[in-house]
């Protein structure tokens, strides 16, 4: 048996409301930003990226040695330079372990997920750390719409070969060539290629159907259905889509406050709904990631509690203005400098 | 890739090469204990400054502790420029001496509060890599 043992998340405790965005830019109808769901983002600190969050969430969630480290992201501050090895030394790990970095689109976390699962079924080790994390409030560009909800986060699970919170009981997968965002490599924003392709949802919709159909579930048997999050109003709109329960959606939405996390927020998701699941309750992980795959997890609750906290990371919240958030994600590029030690 | 705007300090940061021996002390507050008088250090020795000894061992201190006395700093650091007050404090490790170490994700400090450590970026080194570094945050 292959299970989840324990979960920690990671989310910048600093956070700006839409309606400043909208303020600032108004360049939405309001009522298609508050259709969103999404009451405030988070807003990654001057100090905090991707290793950061990945750190702090993996530090939370290691309880016991692990043998593997699988890190999911598509905004690694580095283009060559391996994330999970950092945050496997910034752990203290021991250096005989396994380290790679998932980038797959926002499914990099469940790619990350599914890595480690298999890594512990197929008997290559006892324990392996599954990472989802992502900023992507730093590749959103200045007045395009995905600024409204490009939020940042990190989610980790260890997995090993025991019950614990959740029993894996199947996984699915479904990829296809559907460009919807992208980013090319050495640009900073990820772009978006018309409404035909993301309003519609076209991606989106097939990807979680294709993946959520081949687990062999009965849709009415979804007792919470954690799924990636690009706003608050998506989960729904998948429950519609796959025929699930409506409230199965209702403990794993983190997008109301804190927007998209990327990688991190299916995982997040996941981590909220195994704080709270009952024993024997049918949970389904579903992520979506741009370009676009999904991938899906049909896990049963053991009802021992993951204890992940991430209620009090979501609250832990200190709201900033639409200056401080320019500053803080650095939106206006400066000039190349070089500087002493003060700026 | 992207870089972002960030400015590459130019002097007074470490080497890429100190900055990679210390990394321990930085990321887990890897200090040493000495073998003879017993005293902990951080950041780590070589030799024990009470005692003279050579026989030290590592240890990474506590993660958690509490401000024993807080002050901001209100000058433009190099890494910074986005966070024009930083609050630090002096933080009484459980397990052992003190450390100076910058506050995140703080409205108010006040002496007595508890706080944990994060990994947070401290700055560019002057060969371009981020430096990671320890910070402390309110626990609940």
């Amino acid at each position: 048996m292959t299970g989840l043992i324990s979960a920690g998340v990671a989310v910048p405790a600093t956070r700006i409301a839409l309606a400043d965005i909208l303020r600032a830019w108004r360049n939405v109808p309001e009522q298609v930003v508050r259709r969103l769901g999404v009451g405030g983002r988070a807003v990654p600190g001057p100090d905090v990226d991707t290793i950061t969050l990945a750190a702090e969430a993996a530090q939370r969630a290691l309880t016991s040695r692990v043998d593997a480290v699988f890190l999911g992201t598509q905004t690694n501050p580095y283009a060559t330079r391996s994330a999970a090895a950092i945050v496997a030394d910034m752990l203290g790990l021991s250096p005989h372990v396994f380290v790679t970095d998932l980038q797959c689109a926002d499914k990099s976390g469940t790619a990350a997920l599914l890595s480690a699962i298999a890594w512990v079924s197929s008997g290559l080790g006892e324990r392996a750390l599954a990472i989802g994390a992502d900023t992507l409030a730093l590749h959103a560009a200045p007045g395009d719409p995905f600024e409204y909800t490009a939020g940042a986060g990190a989610a980790a699970f260890v997995v090993g070969a025991e019950d614990g919170a959740a029993t894996v009981v199947r996984a699915a997968s479904a990829a296809t060539d559907t460009p919807d965002r992208y980013r090319l490599d050495g640009e900073r924003h990820i772009r978006g290629t018309g409404s035909a392709m993301t309003a519609t949802g076209v991606g989106l919709e097939q990807h979680v159907k294709l993946a959520f159909g081949r687990l062999g579930v009965a849709a009415e048997e979804v007792g919470h259905l954690a799924v990636s999050q690009p706003d608050a109003a998506t989960p729904a709109r998948i429950a519609k889509v796959l025929g699930v329960p409506g409230e199965s959606t209702g403990a794993g939405l983190v997008a109301d406050r804190i927007g998209d996390a990327g990688s991190a927020s299916a995982l997040l998701s996941l981590a909220r709904v195994l704080d709270r699941a009952g024993s024997g309750d049918t949970v389904v992980l579903l992520s979506y990631g741009a370009g676009a795959s999904s991938d899906a997890v049909l896990m049963r609750a053991t009802g021992n509690a993951i204890g992940s906290g991430t209620d009090r990371e979501l609250d832990r919240a200190i709201s900033v203005d639409y200056p401080t958030a320019v500053r803080y994600e650095r939106r206006y590029a400066g000039h190349e400098r070089l500087t002493g030690t003060y700026e | 890739m992207w870089a972002p705007s960030e400015p590459i300090p130019r002097i007074n940061t470490a080497s890429g090469a100190r900055g990679w021996r210390n990394r321990h002390g930085r990321y887990r507050l890897v200090g040493t204990v000495c073998g003879a008088c017993e005293a902990v250090h951080f950041p780590a020795r070589r030799i024990c400054p009470s005692c003279r000894s050579a026989d030290l061992a590592e240890k990474p201190l506590s993660r958690t502790g509490k401000v024993v006395c807080a002050a901001e700093d209100h000058s433009p650091l190099v890494g910074h420029g986005g966070r024009p007050v930083r609050p630090f404090a002096i933080i009484e490790l459980d397990n052992g001496p003190s450390v100076l170490a910058e506050l995140v994700d703080v409205r108010t400090v006040t002496p007595g509060q508890r706080v944990e450590l994060v990994i947070r970026k401290w700055r560019r080194e002057s060969n371009g890599l981020y430096e990671y570094g320890y910070k402390f945050r309110e626990l609940p």
